[in-house]
Parts: structure tokens; C-alpha cells; sequence
């Protein structure tokens, strides 16, 4: 239907995530209006990204050097490891602004369905860091999920007697109404309830 | 059509289309039909598209909705910014030969129970999901430390999971038969005149659930059964197994019940339920009744009436009037379906509804 360079285009940008045909087509007209400057900046900035990111030889999380932003910054408090699937959990973490500790990125969650072990995420490594490290506590901020949930059991008990362990709490969510709030929501917040 | 918001009778011969107006209702109200999980049999064969309009009347406030299907194609919702379909146990359906609530296995009984407690707590639904999300990834764990992929032990994550899960839920349909049960009774009595029916909730957990640390309990259950789970790569502990014991006179009737026993006791089920969700406040369920008058003999046709004019929104489909006494009719809003049409026979509703500017 449309030259083979551009169906090339566009039947890359359709494998993208969220990106049908149509989406795709979108784009690729949009790219054919750029500027050739603007279309190699945008495929340099893609090629620079796989060349240069690799995973930080600490934590895990996506770094351009050895270590990744957060490991190398002296001003981090390095008895804390909060623990979170992916690379992307942190930055709702680093948003919120309360923590000021270190990250450990898994690469995933605990499932037997997807074939995925304990030694297919890195808990080992974590075990570790913790034994070999001043580590005062480890939080775990897996997803609230049956999968977070029993990776979080897992880690829980590799790492007892090594540091204490927390689990991020679940409960209402801030500024909402208790009124409008799901009922397995309202029984884990009472059961994570905190004495005033 | 426009049903009453008590009992409606719908006349119409063999073939006329009974039958697809209960389905249509229920089609627009939660997004599937009683008869068939197929959308392409949603359609008369040889037609290329359907629409349903329905306007929804519930808490004083009227919706609009109409679903289009194009053959081949998934149904399509209009409903001017956001619909919400009922949850199943909503519209509580019935036609004679479906006795599989009563006569087949206990998985049919397990969901009754389920989607009539999603009904009394909307949380509950996640729990079923997350319990059978954790039954499916223990399993895999298993077959996975059968093949020597994963030390067995890795297990106890999934256990607590499963344990806590299963806990939450045979306390919900405990408590949910132990508040059907009297109802399950007197809707029996209602219809049959005589007969002592119970409901009996059977679980692995039945012991463990009153212990002081039942959580604890339910672990060692799983865990004396590890080995005998990871032979069979399933799981063997927990509510997925537990069964809601349907008993007449102290006896099973999915067993020694007759096809007349079976048939009334899943209607007074259903009634239960019903009458359940009314006395707690809730949305009466709407119960959808096709050609059911036809199995029972007269005495229990009128004991059915009398309990259908008792109160709350019914739709019953018959071939024929010599099924109802006058007064019966009386009650009644009459439908009457004919040629692919559908007139009003009897008298004018009891209560107009308003209309509601469409979609």
C-alpha cells in the first residue's frame, strides 16, 4: 500500500507497546513531515539509549555508569535498601520525597505462571548487599498483587535475622473518601492501622 | 415492552420469542444471556446486526443504555459516559431444565454462592479472583518443583497467600448459607407445602476455621499435603473444593432428589436469595423465570404465583393462560409476543414509568 520504507516504519512502530496500525500509521506520517534533522535526532536518542544504559552493578536500576544516580549520590542514606520490582517504581518513590535511602530493583516478581523463580529476580544479590553492607532496614515495596505479595513473603524470609524488614503499607488512599473506598481496600487499612 | 415493577407475565406461543426478551433483559443489564456464552449466537442467524434499548430504573434515577452487535463482531455499549454492568447474581435466572444448580457438580454451586455475596460485598470479588490467581500460580509452582525446577520448600510464599485467601472466603459463604438457609427453607415451604430443606456449607477449613490461630492451622494443612500436591501438580487443600450441600430431609438431593424436587429447589434458591438481598437493604435482585409453570403441577403453580405477587420485579414467560387463575392475571402486567412483536394485553401499568430522553 505505501512504499516499502514507509510500511517498514510503520510495521516497526506497530510492535511498540499501546502502538495498533493506525497509531502507527499516525506516527510514521508524522515523522515523513519532520525535518531530517528532527527524525535522526529522534532515532539517535533510540540507538544512544540501548547503547549506553546498562544496569547499575549495585542496585540494578538503569544507569549510564557503574553505578546509577542514586547509588552514587554521597548524600543517600545508605542503611536503607527499598526493594521494587522495576526500574520504573522508583520514580513514584523518589516523587513522594520521604526517602532518602537506596534502591534495589528485582527485574519482576515471583510467577510460577511465567515461569519465574526466585532466582530469576535479584534476590540473591539483595541477600548479599544486606549481609555484606551496613544495613539498618529493608523495605519492601513490591506491588500490592499476589505476585508482589509473595515475592515480599520470600525476601521477608531470606533476609530474616539479617536487617529489619518492612513492607510498604496499603490502605486508603490519600484525600479520598472512606465512604467511596473497596472493601478489601478499608480491611487492609485496618489491619495496617497506626496508634495516635 | 415496558415490564411492571412487580410480576410480568409474557404470553406467546411456542416460538414466538419468550424466550429472547428474558434474554435481551439480562443481555442489557449485565452484559451476558443465561443461554449462551457465544455473542455470535446472540444474533437470529442469517441477521447481520441486532440493538437492544433498555432504560434502567434503579435508587430513583433512570439510565439509558443500548447495546448494538454487528454479526461477527463483540456487542457495543451506549450509554451516554460510562455504564456499569450488574453484577451476576443481580438477575437470577431460571429455565426448567437448567437444574444444574442443584443436580450438576459443586463448582456451579460455589459460583451461586460467590456471585450472591458479590452482590452483599463488592470486595468479595477480588478475593475469588485473587484466590484462583493464587490457586493457578501454586500449581505452576508445583509442576515446577516436580521437574526439579524449584526447591519445594520455595512453596510457603503461596501458602500464606492461599491460606489467608481461603480464610476470607469460607467465612463469607458460611456466613452467606447461614443467612440463606431459613430463607432457602420457607421459600421451600412456600412452593411445595411440606418438606424439611437445609443448606449445608462443606469445607476442608469446617475444623480449622474456630482454632485460635486458623491461619496457622490451614498451613499445616497445606503442608502435610505438599508432597501429594507436587505429585499431582495441584493443589488438593483450600475452598476450591468446598461444596454447598443442597438436603432434603437430611438427604443430599443432588443425589436422591427427584427431577420435581431438583427443579423446586433450585427455584426456592433462587427465591432465597432474592428474598435475602431485599431484607438487607440491597437491589432486589430482577428473577427472570422461562416456561417454568409447564414442569410444576397445579397446586405448585399456585404457590409460585402467590409468592411471585408477593413483592419485587419477576418476568415469567408461559405458552399458555390455562397455566394462571384470573386473579393471577390480575396481579399481573400482560405481555403478549406474536409475529416479532410484543403488545400489552392486560391493563395499563399499575405505575407509569416516566420516560427518559434516549441516547
Amino acid at each position: 500500500m505505501f512504499p516499502p520504507s514507509v510500511e517498514q516504519l510503520i510495521t516497526e512502530l506497530a510492535k511498540l507497546p499501546g502502538i495498533g496500525r493506525r497509531s502507527a500509521q499516525h506516527i510514521a506520517f508524522f515523522v515523513l513531515g519532520q525535518s531530517s534533522e528532527e527524525a535522526r535526532s529522534l532515532s539517535q536518542a533510540i540507538i544512544d539509549v540501548k547503547e549506553k544504559i546498562r544496569f547499575c552493578r549495585q542496585c540494578f536500576n538503569f544507569s549510564e555508569d557503574e553505578l546509577c544516580v542514586y547509588c552514587r549520590d554521597a548524600r543517600r542514606d545508605t542503611s536503607f535498601i527499598c526493594v521494587v520490582e522495576e526500574p520504573s517504581d522508583i520514580i513514584p518513590i523518589e516523587k513522594g520525597g520521604d526517602y532518602r535511602g537506596l534502591y534495589h530493583v528485582l527485574g519482576g516478581a515471583l510467577s510460577p505462571l511465567d515461569g519465574i523463580d526466585p532466582d530469576h529476580l535479584r534476590i540473591r544479590e539483595l541477600v548479599t548487599r544486606v549481609e555484606t553492607g551496613d544495613v539498618a532496614e529493608v523495605i519492601l515495596a513490591t506491588n500490592p498483587n499476589t505476585s508482589g505479595e509473595s515475592t515480599a513473603m520470600f525476601i521477608a524470609e531470606e533476609l530474616r535475622g539479617k536487617a529489619k524488614v518492612t513492607r510498604l503499607a496499603s490502605g486508603l488512599p490519600v484525600g479520598a473518601d472512606l465512604e467511596y473506598a473497596d472493601e478489601a481496600t478499608v480491611s487492609q487499612a485496618m489491619l495496617g492501622r497506626r496508634e495516635m | 415492552m415496558e415490564p411492571g415493577p412487580g410480576l410480568t407475565i409474557i404470553f406467546g406461543a411456542n416460538g414466538a420469542g419468550k424466550t429472547s426478551l428474558l434474554e435481551a433483559a439480562q443481555y442489557c443489564l449485565c452484559g451476558r444471556s443465561f443461554r449462551t456464552m457465544r455473542d455470535e449466537e446472540m444474533l437470529r442467524s442469517g441477521e447481520g446486526f441486532m440493538r437492544l434499548e433498555a432504560r434502567i430504573y434503579q435508587g430513583g434515577a433512570a439510565t439509558a443504555r443500548a447495546v448494538r452487535q454487528r454479526a461477527g463482531a463483540a456487542p457495543v455499549v451506549d450509554a451516554g459516559g460510562g455504564h456499569r454492568w450488574l453484577e451476576p447474581g443481580q438477575v437470577l435466572t431460571f429455565s426448567p431444565d437448567d437444574l444444574q444448580l442443584v443436580k450438576g457438580p459443586p463448582a456451579g454451586r460455589r459460583r451461586f454462592l460467590d456471585e450472591a455475596i458479590c452482590r452483599r460485598r463488592p470486595g468479595y470479588r477480588q478475593l475469588s479472583l485473587d484466590y484462583a490467581k493464587i490457586i493457578g500460580q501454586r500449581n505452576s509452582f508445583l509442576k515446577r518443583a516436580r521437574a526439579g525446577l524449584a526447591p519445594l520448600a520455595d512453596i510457603s510464599p503461596w501458602d500464606r497467600l492461599l491460606a489467608a485467601a481461603a480464610l476470607g472466603i469460607y467465612a463469607a459463604r458460611k456466613e452467606f448459607c447461614r443467612l440463606l438457609a431459613p430463607r432457602f427453607l420457607s421459600a421451600w415451604t412456600a412452593l411445595a407445602g411440606d418438606g424439611e430443606v437445609d443448606i449445608k456449607y462443606v469445607s476442608q477449613l469446617e475444623g480449622v476455621a474456630a482454632a485460635e490461630d486458623p491461619k496457622k492451622e490451614v498451613l499445616n494443612m497445606l503442608r502435610r499435603e505438599w508432597s501429594k500436591d507436587m505429585e499431582r501438580s495441584s493443589s488438593g487443600t483450600g475452598t476450591h473444593r468446598d461444596e454447598m450441600a443442597v438436603l432434603l430431609a437430611g438427604e443430599s438431593l443432588r443425589r436422591f432428589g427427584s427431577q420435581g424436587e431438583q427443579r423446586l429447589a433450585v427455584l426456592a434458591l433462587l427465591l432465597a436469595a432474592r428474598r435475602l438481598a431485599l431484607e438487607e437493604g440491597g437491589r432486589q435482585p430482577l428473577l427472570l423465570l422461562d416456561d417454568v409453570l409447564s414442569e410444576l403441577d397445579s397446586s405448585r403453580r399456585r404457590r409460585l404465583m402467590r409468592t411471585l405477587a408477593a413483592g419485587g420485579q419477576a418476568l415469567i414467560t408461559a405458552a399458555d393462560r390455562g397455566f394462571f387463575l384470573e386473579e393471577e392475571l390480575a396481579v399481573g402486567n400482560i405481555l403478549e409476543v406474536a409475529g416479532g412483536a410484543v403488545k400489552c394485553a392486560g391493563k395499563e401499568h399499575q405505575q407509569r414509568i416516566k420516560p427518559v430522553p434516549s441516547v
